[in-house]
């Protein structure tokens, strides 16, 4: 199965930019998320190897979908940063390595599939909005703007969906719906984050520069979030 | 009062408090280990903020502050919307992000809620014994057991318990395992885990949140909110029809 995670890293990161190889390495990443979930009777969302391939796949999915609005459909240089990272991404999902656990019982629910899933898909999006921020400092087209905050607001609404979905989750588990750990407060500093990124846009085309600088901080904040909690503090509630 | 009203309602003073927020929670958060996390999940909060001293406890402190001033400012927006925009007809424009603020405040309410009559505890105790909940009623652990994989493997994937108690001995007791606790008059009785022996014994934790229902109804006012706000702005093309101009 790893070869299929290979080609999806490769096609991504080599053939960023073409929108059509960015669409073979998708489907190559997918079907390797498709036979791992199978091989394992779950949905691969447990440990680095899994989460992050999830991330990956998900972001050259969600690149590829936001690529449909009309601003970026003949932007080269969004397919190829969107390419760039989600091949980043399918690499570095290659150097952990892959585990093949039973899933623990705590984790055996619905709810904790949900949050996760809803949780990457927002992390895509919130990437995914990082590229067209940068995009828009360099080439400054307002059109890109409407673009950021759409992602923006896609993907807080899955964030906070999955907060929903993994509150209930903790509620059955650990018997409430928050825990005071570093992940549950980087989880919260991520949600506040973007609320203050869309309300931002209600000041106006003068603050856009801002907004867009905020944009690419986001992506840093998911990405501690995601990553920097796990590796570098002391959490209960980790990968 | 004009000018505190214009204060309230300020959306300048919204972000300043939500950028406020995250830079406090942030450093907090990295002081957040040990025995000092282990014993802030182990008790409500405003049992742990009292225990502790300010020199541990100053950023939620401060986190609770800012969390109020938010509330206030959200809810002060929103009534000023609403207020203003009550008769309009463009019902869609207004409501989806006032469901959201409400949603948002019944979460934050929630939250205090729990903060102040929440019950956390612990017991470690061996299969054919007994113990009480806070209210009294009398809980036997008659069984202690493992969860393992269909597929084999010697380490367990989670612990189970059978619960013998006034209400549920007409029907045999109930099992208790990962996600699916029992609850009593609003207490919920968790397994965490079990130690093999003679007897076996659990470690179960005993749960009270009186903020749940209110945060689950919060959690559905907003995302009502979200989804109509998405739908809306999905439909908005403002500034794609500015560039098709310039």
């Amino acid at each position: 199965m790893q070869p299929l995670l290979l080609t999806f890293a490769a096609f991504c990161f080599f053939g960023a930019f073409n929108r059509w190889l960015l669409a073979l390495g998708l489907a190559a990443g997918i079907s390797y998320l498709g036979l791992r979930g199978w091989s394992l009777g779950r949905l691969p969302l447990v440990g680095p190897h899994d989460t992050i391939a999830f991330f990956a796949v998900s972001l050259a999915a969600m690149g590829l979908a936001t690529r449909l609005s009309r601003p970026l459909r003949s932007a080269a240089w969004f397919n190829a940063a969107v390419g760039i990272m989600a091949g980043i991404f399918g690499g570095l999902a290659l150097i952990f390595p892959v585990r093949s656990m039973p899933m623990p019982a705590i984790l055996d629910t619905l709810w904790f599939e949900l949050h996760v899933v809803l949780a990457f898909f927002a992390y895509a999006l919130f990437g995914i909005g990082a590229i067209v921020s940068a995009g828009w400092l360099a080439v400054r087209d307002r059109s890109l703007m409407d673009i950021q905050f759409k992602t923006a607001l896609a993907g807080w609404s899955f964030f906070s969906a999955s907060m929903v979905a993994g509150g209930i989750w903790g509620y059955y588990a650990w018997g409430t719906y928050w825990l005071w750990t570093p992940k549950e407060l980087w989880t919260s500093i991520l949600w506040l984050f973007y609320a203050l990124v869309l309300h931002l846009r209600l000041k106006g085309a003068k603050w856009d520069v801002l907004s867009a600088w905020l944009g690419v901080l986001g992506f840093v904040v998911t990405l501690f979030t995601y990553l920097g909690v796990s590796l570098l503090m002391k959490s209960s509630h980790s990968f | 009062m004009k000018r505190l009203w214009n204060l309230l309602i300020s959306l300048e003073v919204g972000l300043v408090l939500l950028a406020l927020v995250c830079i406090v929670m942030g450093a907090g958060s990295f002081g957040l280990s040990g025995d000092v996390a282990t014993a802030l999940n182990s008790m409500p909060l405003f049992v742990w903020l009292r225990e502790f001293s300010l020199a541990t406890t100053w950023w939620l402190w401060l986190t609770i502050v800012l969390l109020a001033l938010l509330a206030l400012n959200t809810l002060c927006c929103s009534a000023d919307t609403v207020f203003q925009r009550f008769s309009s007809n463009a019902i869609l424009a207004w409501l989806p992000p006032q469901l959201i603020h409400a949603g948002f405040l019944l979460i934050v309410l929630a939250h205090l809620q729990s903060a102040l009559w929440g019950f956390k505890g612990a017991i470690e105790i061996p299969e054919g014994a007994g113990f009480q909940l806070p209210d009294g009623a009398a809980v036997q652990v008659a069984r202690v057991g493992a969860i393992f994989s269909p597929m084999g493997g010697d380490r367990p994937l989670g612990y189970k318990a059978l619960l013998v108690t006034q209400e549920t001995a007409g029907q045999g007791g109930v099992t208790i395992s990962p996600n699916h606790p029992w609850f009593s008059n609003g207490y919920g009785v968790y397994i965490k885990h079990a130690e093999p022996g003679q007897p076996p014994v659990a470690l179960l934790e005993v749960h009270r949140e009186p903020g749940a229902a209110m945060a689950m109804a919060g959690a559905v006012l907003f995302t009502i909110g979200n989804l109509l706000l998405l739908h809306t702005r999905s439909r908005s093309r403002e500034f794609m029809l500015e560039s098709d101009e310039a």
